[in-house]
């Protein structure tokens, strides 16, 4: 359980999309083509990586009563600075996230970071941690967006895959496609990996 | 002393200055670009909608956002205005060109809509928005007569023609209320 | 009548492989009027379609089966049923592989995922033309006319959207725009009354389903005639809403039912985007058969021991 696993156990282990099913809001709404995947994630990893550093360096000063609002006001002044930079030098990737940007605040991964390991470590491995979740975020993100964008527009990051005659299969860009990829992934990782339900951290 | 009140109120207290510090910073930094971004969309909409004007003006008395469109010459081209109405599933949102002289349209840009994508997100390609430019203001709009109809999307078409003619005779009034081309 | 020769009335099922297999061919045998009539109407491209959805639905069965280590119970008749439903509900103008990818998707995610047959909460026809429809709502929207052969649209398309009516007698038929086997009314409704009369359905969800889309129809000021004969409804109601594996089990249930699927379909067709609502309504209400079984169930007791 060294620092090394605690960046590694993001990617895969405890992997926040695939393994603990959090995040679901953003995970769902955003990822109808590959690149807002990759934007989302990017963004909640600043987010995380931030408040995570923050939460550490300031948990022994915040009394355990105020701990959740604190936090949240953390996250929120984060998720708030993501937004308008995104806002003034990515404007397009703003207008397609929207409200989904805001709503970072509200991503259980963030506080559950800073609740359950920020809180309780020190800034490095806490960067590290946020890195690990972050990265792991990005990734299942952009997995996700890559899936649904091929079949529902037949490309991949707006490169067309197929040319004009590709029959889109709209499903896939719409709301019950992000519910039915993100279902399938889950089936298909959970049959290649053995012991599934100790991997699982939330019950 | 940790658990008492007073550190309680102390601690939100600090937290929340320092937040609001951060984000006025922040703010203060972005706030000149995002303006610029947003003066420069608008600008490429009203120009889009009025072909060969090279800049616009607000009219300021107007009680929507009405734009008029002006060559080199300072000649107006056309006036450009924003409706926006129901659509299959939310707003959309419409710059509309229209050539006062000639009474006819001078072209649509759809600026934001959530109809569904593949189907009634289509009423932002070129060939959908571009059929507009020339009709007569005084058309009756009708999907699948006078405007050709999104397969599949019969309702987003509706909603951009009804918007469309429900909103010109208020802009006509509102044109001549204000003076016109003056 | 409705109280006898109930094979599958009481929770929990206790099935024997002849009983499912009876159930299922006697539900084929009262398709087949319907499906004769799609394909003479629409000649080898309605032959076409059905076979190849049935063949897709029966492949996509075993190949699961045998992915999750199960018997390959493919002669049981359901998948045939699953893919011959689904065929009949799309637009004979879809290029076959579209019908494959229904018929998969009602067998993998519609029946397969929740543990097969007598486990899925939905009809897996409908979760297959739910996906059609979502997926490729142009080719699933685009009908041909069974006469000419040309473009047309549906019946339920043309009052709602340009306001022409169509005749009775042709909606009876099935001289119509519409999927293959939605077109004739009448048809549908000879086999739906043969498989009353064989008991394999009761009258309870039919009868509460159309009777409430007619008064409906009425009080909302539509023509109850047009609304009962257009469309899947007599398809739906027949068919689709009395599947046993997700339908309620009791009467008070299976009222409740129809009533709510009426309900709906009604309120999409005369309010909703969508010109047809049967879809819709029926796997709304499919979300609800448990709880409508856990309220109905009690006092059905009392009402069948008191009588």
């Amino acid at each position: 359980m060294g620092a090394t696993y605690e960046f590694y156990k993001g990617l895969w282990k405890e992997n926040p999309v695939f393994r603990m099913v959090m995040g679901m809001c953003p995970t769902l709404a955003v990822t109808n083509a590959a690149i807002n995947g990759v934007a989302m994630g990017l963004a909640t990893a600043f987010v995380l990586v931030c408040s995570n550093i923050v939460v550490a360096l300031i948990k022994t000063l915040i009394p355990s009563k105020v701990r959740i609002p604190a936090y949240v006001i953390i996250i929120a002044t984060f998720v708030t600075i993501a937004d308008l930079i995104l806002a003034a030098y990515f404007p397009d990737i703003q207008k397609v996230l929207g409200l989904f940007i805001p709503l970072i605040v509200v991503n259980c991964v963030i506080l559950a970071r800073a609740e359950a390991f920020a809180s309780k470590s020190n800034v490095r491995l806490s960067i590290l941690d946020a890195l690990g979740m972050g990265i792991g975020f990005t990734w299942a993100l952009t997995l996700l967006g890559i899936i649904r964008e091929i079949l529902g527009m037949g490309s991949i990051f707006g490169i067309s895959l197929f040319g004009e005659g590709y029959i889109s299969w709209i499903i896939f860009i719409l709301p019950p496609g992000a519910f039915l990829t993100l279902g399938l992934l889950i089936a298909f990782f959970n049959a290649f990996s053995k012991n599934k339900a100790e991997d699982s951290c939330c019950h | 002393m940790k658990n008492s009140t007073a550190y309680l109120i102390i601690v939100m207290v600090v937290i929340s200055l320092a937040s609001g510090l951060v984000l006025a910073l922040t703010y203060n930094f972005t706030i000149p670009s995002i303006n610029e971004i947003a003066a420069r969309e608008q600008e490429q909409a009203i120009l889009a909608v009025i072909p060969g004007a090279t800049k616009y003006e607000t009219y300021e008395s107007a009680p929507f956002p009405m734009y008029k469109g002006i060559d080199d010459s300072g000649s107006i081209k056309g006036v450009a205005y924003v409706i926006e109405g129901g659509g299959f599933q939310g707003i959309i949102k419409i710059m509309v060109g229209i050539d006062m002289q000639n009474q006819a349209l001078t072209g649509i840009k759809i600026l934001s809509h959530s109809e569904t994508p593949g189907l009634g997100a289509r009423i932002t390609e070129d060939w959908f928005q571009s059929q507009f430019a020339g009709k007569s203001i005084n058309d009756a709009f009708v999907a699948r007569q006078d405007v050709e109809a999104i397969t599949g999307a019969t309702i987003s078409t509706k909603a951009v023609s009804r918007l469309l003619k429900e909103s010109i005779p208020n802009v006509v009034e509102q044109y001549k209320t204000l003076g016109g081309g003056k | 009548m409705e109280h006898g020769n109930l094979v599958v009335s009481s929770s929990p099922h206790i099935r024997s492989k002849e009983s499912v297999n009876s159930i299922m061919y006697n539900v084929i045998i009262a398709l087949l009027p319907a499906t004769v009539a799609a394909i003479y109407f629409f000649r080898l491209r309605a032959f076409l379609l059905i076979a190849v959805s049935i063949i897709a639905a029966i492949a996509a069965e075993a190949i699961i089966l045998k992915i999750r280590k199960k018997p390959i119970a493919i002669n049981d008749g359901s998948a045939i049923i699953t893919g011959l439903l689904l065929a009949l509900t799309i637009s004979p103008a879809m290029p076959l592989w579209m019908a494959v990818v229904g018929s998969v998707v009602s067998i993998g995610i519609g029946k397969q995922v929740y543990g097969g047959l007598g486990s899925n909460p939905f009809n897996p026809a409908l979760v297959g033309r739910a996906f059609l429809i979502i997926t490729f709502p142009v080719q699933m929207t685009t009908w041909i006319n069974p006469i000419d052969g040309l473009a047309t649209a549906t019946p339920l398309g043309l009052q709602k959207m340009e306001g022409i009516g169509t005749g009775y007698l042709e909606l009876l038929l099935g001289n119509v725009g519409g999927s293959l086997g939605e077109t004739s009314a009448l048809l549908l409704l000879i086999g739906g009354l043969y498989l009353i009369y064989k008991g394999i359905i009761r009258w309870y969800i039919p009868v509460s389903y159309l009777g409430t889309v007619a008064a409906m129809s009425l009080i909302l000021g539509s023509d109850p005639i047009f609304q009962l004969l257009s469309g899947g409804l007599m398809l739906g109601a027949f068919f689709m809403a009395t599947d046993m594996v997700t339908s309620p089990v009791t009467k008070k249930g299976q009222l409740i039912f129809g009533i709510g699927a009426g309900l709906i379909t009604i309120i999409v067709r005369l309010y909703g985007g969508y010109p047809e609502g049967v879809l819709f309504s029926i796997l709304l209400m499919n979300i609800f058969t448990p709880i409508i079984d856990k309220y109905a169930m009690p006092k059905i007791y009392g009402e069948v021991k008191s009588k």
